[in-house]
């Protein structure tokens, strides 16, 4: 009889930093999909369901969910990134800072105060996102994330494959799904600008897109402000893409686009 | 004007089609018009409006799983469903003629297309469709003969059907459901025999020379590149390949392109002809006014004007065409 050789499976560890934990819980959402999803990997650190986390040597793929508010948390990000081979980032907080990042956007010692009315000590740093920190080799973007996606990406990585989103906006889906244009309706919509990929679920409920998902390649930024600043003011329009972090962001890609210009 | 019409004649037939096909009609929900599956015949909406979405994913859905790929490729085992589409306008079945074209030896779309039963239908024939002048519209007989439709009813102006058979199988269900009282007509190609309209072939050559026109350019600075009309657009065909690496999913997909997305013209390396917004919307109008009647002799365009209902800036078709017409300055 010819001995079978064992293939070590790849290892894989889950992290979670300042976060909700949403983005966990949509993967355990996937129930037997994603208990088939880690039969492939070893799964060495998974911190949501483990007692005692202990970190390992050598890490084939790390998910960072979570923001590095903490000192602690970027301790780990860091050690993390060092023992992983490949590093892919999980959902808004990681990717573009957030709920959280609102505060970048206010006099931060003034909400502390709305928020803790008793006098504390608590940090109160600036909200970066992952990326600030450490090299990501992947994104997976939303809040939360959107399982199929979500499983379709990793087992891109696992066959070896370059995973990519296509880049198209939050409308295509909309559209295709018959929901009704909140733009035209006359709501600040952020859809045109946003990568799809989510089902357009918030605009199934009536609900306009924030940009949780951060801006696709080919979003004309520039003609969708000049349209909203039309019927909305500068601070109404940016009050919008702060919810999610994602202001700085668009901002800086429309500088880089006017002075491509 | 736009009161339901007599319906007595086709009841039989309304009745008929329920039992062995999946309706899809154009029905009110809210304000507004859509094409979707009706439950009862009571909810097709019979004003003649121009429904809110088209009636491609019928033959063409948004995502097709085109075959398998777990365990080797073996093509998807779909069993396609039977789906009666009653109540296409004139525009939607010119649509339709195109589509049949593009797709006539694409086995996943010929079985689906085989598979479906076209009901047209027009209201107040024909003094809804002049006012789009700026496009090619002749009157009923001509149209009829080159549209490919298994019945067609058209309401006249006092409220009576006119009901004809434009194949077999619309002579076969007509015959079942007990109408006697019908015309048949002759599908004759989807091209007149005088050749393809002068109008379209006008708007072919002024639209491929209107690249220098200021037009381009002010679009450019309006459009948000939602590719919301592309969506829309009855005769929007163009498609993507996607392969799935999920074995909840493994399979290699066919989705509607759009090409107001970067993605349509990205090669390998990263280079993409459509860059600008300028160039997909400039694009877009060659693909509809200028290649496909080159390519099929048919008119790109409908003129039904969806894409001007969906725009969120505004961007108005018909408006766009009489101006490049107007004078390429």
């Amino acid at each position: 009889m010819i001995k079978k050789k064992k293939v070590k499976k790849p290892t894989i560890a889950i992290i979670g930093l300042t976060s909700c934990e949403g983005c966990q819980f949509v993967m355990l959402d996937q129930g037997k999909k994603f208990l088939e999803l880690l039969g492939r990997f070893e799964v060495q650190e998974f911190r949501l369901i483990e007692d005692e986390p202990m970190l390992e040597e050598k890490y084939d793929l790390c998910l960072i969910e979570g923001n590095p508010v903490t000192k602690d948390n970027i301790k780990l990000l860091k050690a993390m990134r060092e023992r992983s081979k490949l590093l892919v980032v999980v959902g808004n907080c990681a990717a573009l800072g957030g709920v959280w990042e609102i505060k970048n956007y206010q006099l931060r010692q003034k909400t502390i105060k709305y928020v803790y009315k008793i006098k504390m000590k608590v940090a109160n740093p600036d909200i970066k996102e992952v990326d600030n920190f450490v090299h990501v080799d992947y994104v997976i973007p939303g809040c939360p994330i959107t399982g199929n996606e979500f499983l379709e990406i990793i087992y891109q990585l696992l066959r070896g494959r370059r995973p990519r989103i296509a880049q198209s906006p939050v409308c295509n889906e909309c559209r295709t799904n018959g929901y009704e244009c909140l733009l035209q309706k006359g709501e600040i919509c952020l859809g045109p600008i946003t990568l799809g990929g989510c089902h357009a679920v918030c605009l199934k409920s009536k609900q306009a897109c924030w940009g949780c998902r951060g801006l696709f390649e080919g979003a004309q930024i520039e003609n969708l402000m000049s349209y909203l600043l039309d019927n909305f003011t500068r601070g109404e329009i940016y009050r919008v893409m702060e919810i999610f972090g994602a202001r700085d962001s668009i901002l800086r890609q429309l500088e880089k686009t006017k002075k491509s210009k | 004007m736009n009161a339901s019409p007599d319906l007595k004649p086709i009841s039989n037939l309304l009745r008929l089609l329920a039992k062995d096909y999946f309706i899809f009609a154009p029905q009110k929900i809210g304000e507004i018009i859509k094409v979707a599956e009706i439950k009862s015949a009571s909810d097709i909406d019979w004003s003649g409006q121009m429904p809110e979405n088209p009636w491609k994913e019928i033959f063409l859905p948004p995502c097709e799983r085109i075959f398998d790929l777990s365990g080797g490729i073996k093509e998807s085992k779909k069993q396609y469903p039977k789906i009666a589409a009653v109540g296409m306008n004139v525009l939607d079945l010119k649509a339709l003629a195109l589509f049949d074209q593009v797709f006539g030896s694409d086995t996943y779309y010929r079985r689906r297309r085989n598979n479906t039963l076209i009901v047209g239908y027009s209201a107040d024939w024909p003094i809804d469709y002049k006012k789009f002048k700026v496009f090619s519209h002749t009157y009923e007989e001509d149209i009829l003969e080159h549209l490919s439709f298994d019945v067609f009813l058209a309401k006249l102006k006092n409220g009576k059907l006119k009901i004809y058979s434009g194949s077999e199988k619309g002579q076969n269900i007509l015959e079942a459901s007990g109408s006697k009282d019908y015309k048949h007509i002759e599908f004759a190609g989807p091209i007149q025999e005088k050749g393809v309209d002068k109008r379209v072939l006008k708007l072919q050559g002024v639209v491929w020379q209107s690249a220098n026109n200021k037009i381009w350019d002010e679009l450019g600075k309006i459009c948000l590149a939602c590719g919301k009309c592309s969506i829309v657009c009855p005769t929007c065909f163009c498609f993507d390949f996607k392969d799935n690496s999920d074995p909840n999913n493994n399979c290699r997909q066919r989705c509607w392109g759009n090409c107001f997305y970067n993605d349509f013209s990205l090669v390998a390396g990263g280079n993409k002809e459509l860059d600008t917004i300028k160039k997909k919307i400039f694009f877009w109008y060659v693909h509809k006014f200028v290649r496909i009647p080159q390519e099929y002799g048919l008119p790109g365009c409908v003129s039904c004007n969806r894409c001007t209902h969906t725009c969120p800036v505004g961007i108005d078709i018909a408006k766009n065409i009489r101006r490049i017409l107007k004078g390429n300055k």
